[in-house]
């Protein structure tokens, strides 16, 4: 008996080289779009700039958190080696998202509203977000690899999917509004919008790679884990002979 | 099968019975909250004039904090000789399970907070902020409150009891998740003691929460456990 | 000494050295130079934060008309420092991923190197 199917840890497709490369340009694009083509905002001056990636960055956090969301669900109804793998990737580099979002946020808040800080609606939201998939990659990497760490874990994303509505009900009746502008038409300039759009679709493939890379290597170390019981077996059964 | 609610009692007496001989939890939960309420009104108390301001925070931290030790506990003697692997074997629904050890969770923050609160309307002087009415209001979200972190709390430590770490992840899981009721349950409080009659909006939100994730709790307790 | 050298992943051969040739890599350089900038366009941001800018909420960019004023450029330590906080984020993450990857792929191989040596042993 040599390697089950489930051991082999496949290339690297195409179809992930494509995403490198989309990432890799629209990141260029964007950035020489946003810096050299976006004019520069009339109150708020050069810092609105880091605008064209915050923005992209909370909103792939959220879509990230939502799609660890949905495969929890869906490994907890069908436990499915592949759907945890994605749960991770995504729940981790969700994590990194929010972390550049809520880092970005506050240089921006300094010079637009006068304070790093503010306790506003979204951003607590972001806040608490970030907090809940951070328990989600600690209960992952300190809570064992087992299947019922699998499951909790994933219990714990089904769980989170309401309270990212209730917190933002909670934190909305507390506190003021964030600033909308994309979705209220207030970008004006066309290459404004060009240089936002080139961001998200940056940040959104950097995503999908980074996820992609995270969930091979959940794959290699179920892998690992897997031979290592494989050879431990061997012995075993070499002693009993 | 026995019935949810035969289970749950059976669950629940049979808690309360060791802990009358022991005694253990409710010494550690009630020490904890009374030394917490003291270092809490050394640190924040400033003036009598606006300690309605500053109280709200502390109840609500008070009460987390030591619902959190007794989530701790909860299922210490579970742990002990892996008795949960029998309870999870026992040919019974483990609904019962969860809700006899939130009722159990419940009793503790309850005699808890019967200690703390007053402790704490008499080392901020609250008395000239509250009347009969808004007091109600404030028990109702209190129990409401309370309610939401032992649901919480309960599915969780139930969950985390064969980790490692469990101490420290129990604390880092439960409080994100938990946070509507604390901002609920300090602005509501924090209202009442400005003189607010009604402060439904926050009620909703947190009865809201507690029948939310009841019911999730109620779905995913056992499919977690036993699969 | 050796636990901290073993820390810092000093290759054991230049252990007396450990300063000039296990300590100072390429990679070291590069991460001491990022943390640095990091650090230093934060403490810059900060330094020159002196002026109280006006707290206002926008819904709306518009463009600065630069016939009339000069554009606002006060902003750059701040907007610098989120980009380098992006960027370097990003890079310090596919990075670290990668490696470990690499580092348990070759887990992997030996692995499999084991079990292949462990039936030819068994067969014959």
């Amino acid at each position: 008996m040599s390697d089950t199917p489930t051991t082999q840890i496949s290339t690297r497709p195409f179809a992930y080289w494509a995403f490198f490369a989309a990432a890799a340009g629209l990141s260029l694009l964007a950035l020489g779009w946003g810096f050299f083509l976006a004019p520069v905002e009339a109150t708020m001056g050069i810092v609105q700039k880091i605008f064209y990636f915050h923005v992209p960055c909370a909103m792939s956090m959220q879509a990230l958190f939502v799609v660890c969301g949905l495969a929890s669900f869906g490994y907890l109804i069908k436990p499915r080696a592949a759907l945890d793998r994605l749960a991770v990737a995504t729940a981790e580099v969700g994590v990194l998202m929010g972390f550049f979002a809520l880092t970005t946020g506050p240089l921006w808040a300094r010079k637009a509203w006068g304070h790093y800080w503010e306790w506003e609606p979204r951003l607590t939201l972001t806040l608490v977000l970030a907090f809940m998939f951070v328990a989600y990659t600690a209960l992952r990497s300190f809570g064992g690899s087992d299947e019922l760490t699998k499951r909790i874990a994933a219990g714990l994303a089904v769980a989170g999917i309401p309270a990212i509505y209730l917190v933002r009900v909670a934190v909305t009746w507390w506190r003021g509004t964030h600033p909308r502008v994309v979705w209220s038409g207030g970008l004006t300039d066309p290459d404004m919008r060009i240089a936002f759009w080139l961001g998200v679709a940056a940040i959104g493939c950097l995503a999908v790679v980074l996820t992609w890379e995270r969930s091979r290597l959940e794959a290699a170390r179920a892998a690992v884990d897997e031979l290592t019981l494989d050879l431990m077996e061997r012995d075993l059964l070499e002693d009993d002979v | 099968m026995t019935s949810v609610l035969t289970v749950a009692m059976l669950v629940y007496r049979k808690d309360i019975a060791i802990e009358r001989r022991s005694k253990e939890t409710l010494f550690t939960v009630l020490s904890f909250g009374l030394l917490a309420t003291l270092v809490f009104a050394l640190s924040f108390f400033i003036e009598n004039d606006v300690s309605g301001a500053y109280a709200p925070g502390v109840i609500w931290t008070v009460v987390l904090f030591a619902s959190t030790l007794g989530l701790q506990r909860l299922f210490e003697s579970e742990r002990e000789n892996d008795c949960f692997g029998g309870l999870l074997l026992a040919p019974i629904d483990l609904k019962g399970v969860y809700v006899g050890k939130l009722l159990v969770q419940l009793t503790f923050s309850g005699l808890m907070e019967a200690c703390t609160i007053p402790l704490v309307f008499l080392f901020f002087d609250l008395f000239p902020f509250m009347d009969a009415g808004r007091l109600w209001t404030l028990l109702l979200l209190l129990a409401l409150g309370t309610l939401g972190f032992a649901i919480i709390g309960t599915l969780f430590a139930a969950m985390l009891l064969s980790t490692r770490l469990r101490e420290v992840l129990l604390p880092i899981v439960v409080y994100p998740l938990v946070t509507p009721v604390l901002i609920a349950g300090v602005q509501g409080t924090r209202l009442l003691f400005a003189g607010t009659e009604s402060v439904s909006h926050w009620i909703t939100l947190i009865g809201a929460f507690d029948l939310i994730y009841l019911g999730i709790a109620l779905a995913i307790f056992p499919k977690m456990l036993r699969a | 000494m050796v636990q901290l050298e073993r820390w810092l992943g000093a290759k054991p051969h230049c252990r007396n050295l450990w300063f000039f040739a296990g300590f100072v890599t390429i990679r070291r350089t590069c991460a001491v130079v990022a943390v640095a900038l990091l650090l230093g366009t934060g403490g810059v941001a900060m330094a020159q934060d002196t002026e109280e800018a006006p707290a206002r909420y926008g819904t709306e960019f518009e463009a600065a008309d630069l016939t009339k004023h000069k554009e606002d450029l006060s902003g750059i330590p701040f907007m610098v420092g989120a980009y380098m906080v992006i960027w370097s984020g990003l890079f310090a993450y596919l990075y670290s991923v990668r490696k470990r990857n690499g580092q348990v792929s070759a887990q992997l191989e030996e692995l499999r190197a084991a079990i292949r040596l462990h039936d030819k042993g068994s067969d014959s």
